[in-house]
């Protein structure tokens, strides 16, 4: 489980999270929405110590991961897999090394290796292509290596960067099963960020909407779809913000 | 008035900070490499990367510097009938001081470059943050056999510019300005000693640790985009470069006083 608790970060003078709170019950798969540049990744990358907040607390499994330092950390961040929005492969490295990396990391016999990392890649369709370099793979591609070497270890939680970013919607899709799949068949904890709602309500248990760096509103699927709020409307139905467009004087009078 | 000042103590506070955190990275570095179990397949492509292929350029610089030292030494020494002279002149000139700053200086550029630009990309592709992600130290998989293939690689490149700049300037003093080969080698065995090439040698350890520490530094602290890898780059070849330069004085003068000439 994991507890975020009044969690303020800022950059310079820019305040991107002013005090959100969030609980993550296990087994659960929660999508954050919010604007581009909202602060959705920098409250990911908090969730396993990659970024430090300026106050706060984030709990995982009870344990307050915020003053722990790199090494005290590393025990807790083998519990995530990790799947980032540009994928983040090692350039130097074949895909079958990419995904054999955190696996070998712990060293672990070469078959066993080679049994996970082909189960792995067979997941996401990547088998063939084991031998290529990240240069030779669409984005696409290198979107599905990293879904596949964030899950290859059996993490407990999984957090998705913007995972359908990117993709045509046959793959955005297929990306989308893969993540309701793990959550209900290996009872994975998926925190995932998106603008994406199709991807949002196809695998989501419950959406948090980040706004104006706090969790604005936390539903069900069907209860963010049916609400009446203004800030979630405008966001879930695309529609741009009137009030500035008339202020800005490029509204349409019909 | 206020404001120079400002900006001033703005300044020597940045360049602070950059040298705390280069000492944190070097106790870093080093409690790593002392509590870790070594990365030798990293190692191993390090030295192959730094050393093996450094190779070229470390001998080119060697060679033609001992050529030209031999040849400027000749026509000034030639002028007191001091020919003979030309042999020890380059050699210690090659072990003392010109062999180990002229390869820290190649390798800067081209190892310490290579270095910053690699660990830079990783760091805006957000490659360090998957390392660290899934559990592994970026100092510990990226630093430290980069560092360690330097300590390793530079001395051996040191000595290998030592004996192709020696050996050079033998050819120029002797086949082609015509310096007796017995007065040449004789003066030579004479006035080089052991001292002279491990000043060099030890000097080059310490280069090795500049470059390494101020490459991986710069790399992982580029700033964002190709614009943050480019700077980043620039900085480590120039802060390697002039580090060396500036160390090898105060590294001579020092021992010079510890072990005299």
């Amino acid at each position: 489980m994991i507890n975020i608790e009044g969690l303020w970060k800022s950059f310079g003078s820019a305040g991107v999270l002013r005090g959100v709170d969030l609980e993550i019950p296990d087994a659960e798969t929660i999508v954050i929405i919010g604007r581009s540049g909202g602060g959705k990744s920098v409250l990911l990358k908090h969730l396993c110590g990659l970024l430090k907040p300026d106050k706060g607390k984030v709990l995982v499994d009870g344990v307050d991961i915020v003053p722990l330092d790199e090494e005290e950390i590393t025990p807790i961040r083998k519990e995530f897999g990790y799947l980032f929005q540009s994928a983040a492969l090692f350039d130097s490295m074949t895909l079958y090394d990419n995904v054999a990396f955190p696996l070998r990391e712990e060293r672990l016999p070469e078959a066993e290796v080679r049994k996970r990392v082909e189960r792995a890649l067979t997941i996401v369709d990547l088998l063939s292509a084991e031998d290529k370099k990240p240069s030779e793979l669409s984005g696409g591609m290198r979107k599905r290596a990293g879904l596949a070497r964030a899950v290859v270890a059996d993490p407990k939680y999984v957090l998705y960067d913007e995972p359908t970013t990117g993709l045509d919607p046959i793959r955005a899709d297929n990306i989308n099963q893969l993540i309701r799949c793990l959550h209900d068949q290996l009872h994975v904890t998926g925190v995932a960020v998106t603008h994406d709602m199709v991807s949002a309500y196809r695998i989501a248990d419950r959406i948090a909407m980040l706004h104006e760096g706090r969790i604005h509103v936390v539903g069900t699927p069907k209860e963010i779809q049916a609400s009446q709020d203004p800030i979630v409307r405008q966001f879930i139905t695309g529609v741009g913000d009137e009030t500035q467009e008339v202020q800005r004087g490029t509204a349409t009078v019909h | 008035m206020t404001a120079a000042l400002a900006s001033f103590r703005e300044v020597m506070l940045d360049q602070l900070n950059q040298l705390g955190a280069l000492l944190l990275l070097l106790i870093d570095i080093f409690k790593t490499t002392f509590s870790k179990r070594p990365r030798w397949a990293e190692i191993l492509e390090q030295i192959y990367k730094i050393g093996w292929q450094s190779q070229a350029v470390v001998v080119i610089t060697g060679a033609f510097t001992g050529m030209v030292f031999a040849d400027q030494i000749y026509n000034q020494f030639h002028k007191v009938k001091m020919d003979t002279a030309v042999g020890p002149v380059v050699s210690v000139a090659m072990t003392r001081e010109l062999a180990p700053v002229l390869t820290a200086l190649m390798v800067a550029g081209r190892v310490g470059a290579a270095i910053a630009a690699e660990l830079g990309t990783m760091k805006v592709t957000e490659q360090l943050d998957a390392l660290r992600s899934m559990g592994t130290a970026p100092v510990d998989y990226l630093a430290v056999p980069r560092f360690l293939a330097l300590l390793l690689a530079l001395p051996l490149l040191t000595a290998e510019a030592m004996f192709f700049g020696i050996f050079s300037g033998y050819l120029i003093g002797v086949d082609m300005l015509g310096i007796d080969k017995a007065y040449f080698l004789t003066n030579m065995y004479k006035f080089t000693t052991a001292k002279d090439v491990m000043s060099g040698l030890i000097k080059s350890v310490f280069f090795a640790m500049f470059i390494g520490l101020i490459s991986c530094y710069k790399g992982f602290h580029a700033g964002e985009g190709a614009e943050g890898v480019g700077r980043a780059t620039t900085q480590a070849v120039v802060v390697s470069s002039l580090t060396v330069l500036i160390a090898n004085f105060f590294i001579a003068v020092l021992f010079n006083a510890i072990i005299p000439p």
